[in-house]
C-alpha cells in the first residue's frame, strides 16, 4: 500500500465523486418528485392507470440498470434521439429508481388506515392536501428506512453510469488502474469514498427516522 | 305497510325545511342492488335514526347522501340544492354534511385540536387563529377541554369519538351522519357519546343516525327508520315502531 501514490490521484478521485454525487441526489430528486404523487394512484382502488404503472415498477426493477442505460444510449441513437451522456444516464437511473420509489411509497401509503382518507373526503379536503398532511405523514416511518436504504442502493447504481462514458467515480478509478497498472490503491480508495457517502447517507437516515417517529 | 312519519312541529318556520332529501336512490354494484329505490325525506331539526338488521344497506344508505358511495340512480338534495358529483361542488356540499364513523377515523398524526382545526383551514374557510378558537370551543363542548394536545392514541374510544363529533361541527354543517357511533365503545364511553348526540338533537341539529342502540332512537329520535334488503320498510315515529300496530318484520327485529 502506497499512501503517496494514491495522494497523487486523490484530486482527480474528488473530482469524480462530484459527478458521482450530482447523478446520485438528481436521481433522488428527480424519482422522488415523480414516486410522490405517482405512487397515490391506486391507493384506493385499482384503475387503468395504476395497473399500468404496476406493469412499469415490475419491469424496471426486473431489468438490470445497466440495459436500460445500454438501451437509452444506443437504441435512442438508433432512432435519430441523441441525449448528451449525463441526461442518458439521468433518465436511464431515473427510470429505475423511480420504479423502486414507487413500490417503497405504495407500501407506506397501504400501511395507514384508509378511514381517515374517508373521513377527510367527507370533510371537504381537498386530495392533495388529504395526502400531503394526513396520509404521507403516516407513511412516512414505514417507508422512510426502506426509501433510505433504497438511496444507498441508487448511490452505488450510479457506476453503471461509468460503462456509458460519465466520469464518475467508479469509471474514473478504473482508468487511473488501466494507466498506472496499480489497482490496489485505487480501488482501496474508491471504495472508501463509496463508503463515506455511504455513511453520510445513513446518519440522514438515523436523523429522519428520529423526526417521523411514530406516534 | 310503510307507514311515513309527518315532520316534527317546525321551531322557527312556517314551512318545515326539507334538508336531506333523497329521491329513488340506488346502489347497484355487480349487479347486486345495495340500496333499491330508497326514498327519505329528513326535516331540518328532526332526529332520525335509522335501524336494521346487519348488511341491509344502513351505512350504504348514509355514505350515499354525501357520495362516498356514488348512487347508480337516483337523486340526493341537501337543503333544496341538488348534490353535484362535480368534484370542486361536490367538496363543497359533502363540507355541509358532517360524519361520524364507527372507527372515529380520526387523523392520527395530528393532535385533537388539530384534527379539529386542519379541515376548516384546509378549505380555505377559516384562518388559523379563527379555526383554532371555534375549535376550542367545539372541543370545550364535547367536555375535553383537557384533551386539546393530545394525541388519538392517547385517548379513550369515547373521547376520540366525541372530537370526531368536534371535527365534524367544526365544518358548521346542516347536517350530521352518524354511523353506528357507539358501536365500538363499552358501554360507559358509548354513554358518554350518545349523551353528546342527544345534546346535539336538543340544540336543533338534524341527524341521521345508524345506530343499534334501541333506546336512542327511542328516547331521542323524532323518526325510526328500518331498512331491509337496500329498502325502507317502515318509517315512523318511535311510538309506532314500537307498538303493536308496527310491520311484523319491524316488532321481530325489535325482540330478537
Ligand atoms: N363496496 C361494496 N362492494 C360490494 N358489496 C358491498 C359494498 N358495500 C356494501 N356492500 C354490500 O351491501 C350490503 C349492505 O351493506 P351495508 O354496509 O350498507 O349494511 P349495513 O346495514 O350497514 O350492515 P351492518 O349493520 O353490518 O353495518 C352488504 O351485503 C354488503 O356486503
Ligand atoms: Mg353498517
Amino acid at each position: 500500500m502506497d499512501i503517496t501514490f494514491l495522494i497523487e490521484h486523490l484530486p482527480t478521485l474528488l473530482r469524480a465523486t462530484r459527478v458521482t454525487v450530482e447523478l446520485t441526489v438528481a436521481t433522488l430528486v428527480l424519482s422522488t418528485l415523480l414516486a410522490l404523487p405517482l405512487a397515490v394512484i391506486g391507493i384506493e382502488k385499482t384503475s387503468g392507470v395504476s395497473r399500468w404503472l404496476n406493469v412499469y415498477a415490475l419491469l424496471m426493477r426486473s431489468v438490470p440498470a445497466l440495459v436500460v442505460l445500454f438501451f437509452l444510449y444506443f437504441g435512442l441513437a438508433e432512432v435519430g434521439l441523441v441525449l448528451p451522456a449525463f441526461a442518458t444516464a439521468l433518465l436511464g437511473l431515473t427510470m429505475s429508481a423511480t420504479a423502486y420509489n414507487l413500490a417503497i411509497f405504495r407500501s407506506g401509503l397501504m400501511s395507514v388506515p384508509r378511514g381517515q382518507i374517508e373521513a377527510a373526503r367527507a370533510l371537504g379536503i381537498p386530495d392533495w392536501r388529504i395526502w400531503t398532511f394526513i396520509v404521507y405523514p403516516q407513511a412516512m416511518p414505514v417507508l422512510l428506512p426502506i426509501y433510505l436504504s433504497n438511496a444507498t442502493l441508487v448511490l452505488k447504481g450510479t457506476s453503471v453510469a461509468s460503462i456509458i462514458t460519465i466520469p464518475e467515480l467508479t469509471a474514473t478509478a478504473n482508468e487511473i488502474v488501466s494507466l498506472t497498472y496499480r489497482p490496489f490503491e485505487i480501488l482501496l480508495g474508491s471504495a472508501a469514498i463509496y463508503v463515506a457517502l455511504g455513511g453520510l447517507l445513513s446518519l440522514a437516515s438515523r436523523y429522519a427516522e428520529r423526526t417521523w417517529r411514530t406516534r | 305497510m310503510v307507514t311515513r312519519a309527518k315532520p316534527r312541529q317546525p321551531v322557527a318556520a312556517l314551512s318545515p325545511r326539507l334538508m336531506v332529501e333523497m329521491r329513488g336512490v340506488s346502489l347497484i354494484i355487480n349487479g347486486k342492488a345495495i340500496l333499491n329505490a330508497v326514498d327519505l325525506d329528513v326535516w331540518a331539526g328532526q332526529t332520525v335514526a335509522i335501524i336494521g338488521p346487519s348488511g341491509s344497506g344502513k351505512t350504504t344508505l348514509l355514505r350515499t347522501i354525501n357520495h362516498l358511495a356514488r348512487p347508480s340512480a337516483g337523486e340526493i338534495r341537501l337543503d333544496g340544492e341538488r348534490i353535484d358529483p362535480q368534484a370542486a361542488r361536490l367538496r363543497a356540499q359533502r363540507a355541509g354534511i358532517g360524519m361520524v364513523f364507527q372507527n372515529f377515523n380520526l387523523f392520527r398524526n395530528m393532535t385533537a385540536l388539530e384534527n379539529v382545526m386542519f379541515a376548516p383551514v384546509a378549505t380555505g374557510r377559516a384562518r388559523v387563529a379563527e379555526a383554532e378558537t371555534r375549535a376550542r370551543k367545539l372541543i370545550a363542548r364535547v367536555g375535553l377541554s383537557d384533551k386539546c394536545g393530545s394525541y388519538p392514541s392517547e385517548l379513550s374510544g369515547g373521547q376520540q369519538q366525541r372530537i370526531a363529533i368536534a371535527r365534524a361541527l367544526a365544518m358548521e354543517p346542516k347536517v350530521m351522519l352518524f354511523d353506528e357511533a357507539t358501536s365500538a365503545l363499552d358501554p360507559e364511553f358509548a354513554r358518554e357519546v350518545l349523551d353528546v348526540m342527544s345534546d346535539l338533537s336538543a340544540s336543533g341539529m338534524t341527524i341521521v343516525a345508524v345506530t343499534h342502540e334501541m333506546g336512542f332512537a327511542r328516547k331521542v329520535a323524532d323518526r325510526i327508520v328500518f331498512m331491509e334488503a337496500g329498502s325502507i320498510l317502515a318509517d315512523g315515529t318511535p311510538d309506532d315502531l314500537f307498538s303493536e300496530a308496527a310491520p311484523l318484520r319491524v316488532k321481530r327485529f325489535l325482540t330478537s
